[in-house]
């Protein structure tokens, strides 16, 4: 027997829903501290310890540092997308959307839009403290938005790479600890605090493909002299990563196992 | 079009080395309550978890209100209302806003989605705690406000994987209530049980489910005179008397069974007076004489060899 059961809601219904639920689950605990406090405390602690040192290099630290700390804090911002889709993949709340008529896109997108948010606070928050002690975006305007799109596009894809792990997990402590080496290794590993020169010459390779290097180098070009060939690499590894981990996340979502 | 709400066909899925569904197979008719009963681990989430789209069985197929739970899953998840085993609740929302949310994400306007809680809030009685975050509530609440976030928009098939585990008996009778309202305004409902007065409560049907298949089914009564119907027991504790009591009886009653300090014979009209002379006769004074309808837990233990001592016949060979 088929029986005919009344409409679902749209999907563009559904995601803003979700969405606004979301939003309301990134206003507490926390996420505040991930999005403004660590990112100020990183930025302080960095710019007190190695200002004086790099200047002595030649290097203007206020200048080079706050695209690191943008980059950093996006991929915090990132990484806690995990730990929040597995606490509801652990409540059964993800197991509850799966029954329901949902368009597979709509629980990763709801998650992204509200990371994506929760990036721009971040960014602004930094950005407001970097110009606080100098720094500048010498390049105008359209360097300026292209450095905030960049750094929340970024934010966005390793989100969406972030929230395929956390469907698929069971703890959200276990998950996101898991995702605590990979970052420290690539924030570390890449040219975020001290250029490329400055790692032993076997390592320069490594440091050089990093997808971290490409998109601090982007937003250093985006801040000084404007878009130039160093915006590629970060493009392409947005453009990658972003086919990668979208088709992860919906499926994951979708995923009967 | 057939009348078949949910059909079940063969189906099988393993995880890993372990078989979790070995078969099973069976339907449900329109507006029908059937409960899926059987020990932990008899594959009865599993079930639930194939018919809900939220697991892809290996091999096999089912049908939800009509349509294929692999290749229509979207209608499927169209006609169905699910209550898991566990709740499934956002914890930091209030419960209210539990159902509020749950109505909008089905399609109610903002209006509508709150004229619903309230009535679901008033229906599981929630009302005192509607306004608190579920993550403060209990064991029992959060069952509560997870069925109800379940029953926000009407649905023709309910699904319902142990309800009321964990609620007091106060609650357990209130739900029992709300599914049989259901079954009254037409909803077809598959529950999974541990409770076999429940089942004997509220399914129109009763599946016996064990190491992934259906091993009997019957309305509960059925089920029941699966044991032979009616039996008389006569408990003597005294092992010598029992000794004697047991040989008196045997001459009248050869299919006498002994069971601890119980003998156990088939009644049928006339076993009761007959029993009491001849233990008379005997000179044996019995501690509790009874006749009794067996009860649907020895027929579950019987059906799935899972009472102790009793060699697991459905599970041999595996
Ligand atoms: N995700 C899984 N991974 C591995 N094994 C599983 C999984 N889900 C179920 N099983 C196994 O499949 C079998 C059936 O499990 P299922 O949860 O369906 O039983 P159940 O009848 O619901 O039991 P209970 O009364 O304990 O809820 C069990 O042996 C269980 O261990
Ligand atoms: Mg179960």
């Amino acid at each position: 027997m088929t029986v005919a059961s009344p409409p679902a809601a749209g999907p563009a219904r559904q995601f803003a829903v979700l969405a606004a639920r979301n939003l309301r689950q990134a206003r507490v605990g926390r996420s505040i501290g991930l999005t403004v406090v660590f990112p100020l405390t990183f930025f302080a602690g960095f710019m007190v310890v190695f200002h004086r040192l790099m200047a002595d290099y030649g290097i203007a630290y206020e200048q080079f540092l706050p695209p690191a700390i943008v980059v950093q804090t996006t991929v915090l911002v990132a990484m806690s997308a995990c730990y929040m889709v597995a606490g509801d993949a652990r409540s059964g709340l993800i197991s509850r959307y799966r029954t329901l008529p949902m368009g597979a896109a709509v629980v990763p997108a709801a998650r992204l839009v509200v990371d994506a948010a929760r990036a721009a606070v971040a960014v602004a928050v930094i950005l407001v403290a970097a110009v606080v002690v100098g720094f500048r975006f010498t390049a105008g305007a359209a360097g300026a938005v292209g450095f905030v799109l960049l750094a929340i596009g970024f934010a966005v894809v390793l989100a969406a790479g972030c929230a395929a792990l956390g469907l698929g997990a069971r703890d959200p402590e276990q998950a996101y600890s898991a995702l605590t080496l990979p970052y420290l290794v690539l924030t570390t590993v890449s040219t975020a605090f001290v250029p490329v020169d400055a790692f032993p010459g076997w390592l320069q390779p490594v440091v050089r493909v990093s997808p971290f290097s490409a998109q601090v180098d982007a937003l250093r070009a985006l801040s000084t002299e404007g878009a130039d060939q160093r915006v590629w690499p970060a493009l392409v590894w947005l453009l990658v990563l972003g086919l990668l981990f979208g088709f992860a996340a919906a499926r994951s979502f979708r995923r009967t196992r | 079009m057939s009348e078949q709400m949910i059909q079940v066909h063969e189906l099988r899925r393993s995880f890993g080395a372990t078989t979790a569904l070995d078969g099973v197979g069976f339907s449900v008719a329109a507006g029908e309550v059937v409960g899926l009963l059987g020990p932990n681990g008899a594959g009865k989430t599993t079930t639930i978890h194939c018919l809900t789209t939220l697991l892809r069985p290996d091999s096999g197929s089912a049908r939800v209100a009509g349509f294929d739970v692999v290749d229509q899953a979207a209608q499927v998840r169209r006609s169905i209302a699910v209550t898991g085993q566990f709740a499934a609740l956002d914890e930091m929302l209030t419960g209210r806003e539990n159902l509020v949310l749950f109505g909008r994400l089905l399609g109610l306007d903002r209006r509508a989605a709150a004229a619903r809680a309230d009535e679901l809030v008033e229906r599981f009685d929630l009302g005192e705690v509607a306004g608190k975050p579920v993550r403060t509530y209990s064991g029992g609440l959060r069952r509560r406000a997870d069925l109800a976030a379940s029953l926000v928009v009407d649905r023709p098939v309910l699904f319902l994987d142990e309800p009321t585990t964990g609620l007091d008996p106060r609650s357990r009778r209130a739900l029992w209530e709300v599914v049989r309202q259901l079954r009254a305004d037409g909803t077809t409902v598959l529950l999974t049980t541990q409770y076999l007065e429940e089942a004997d409560q509220l399914a129109d049907r009763v599946l016996l489910i064990d190491h992934g298949r259906v091993v009997a089914e019957g309305t509960p009564d059925e089920l029941k005179g699966r044991l032979g119907g009616t039996v008389c027991e006569v408990r003597v504790e005294d092992p010598r008397a029992r000794e004697t009591a047991a040989a008196r009886l045997r001459e009248a009653f050869p299919d006498l069974t002994e069971d601890d300090d119980v003998l156990r014979v088939a009644a049928g009209a006339g076993t009761l007076t007959e029993v009491v002379r001849r233990l008379e006769s005997a000179g044996v004074e019995a501690d509790d004489v009874t006749v009794r309808r067996p009860t649907l837990d020895e027929v579950f233990l019987s059906l799935t060899g899972s009472a102790a001592g009793v060699p697991d016949v459905a599970g041999a060979g595996r």
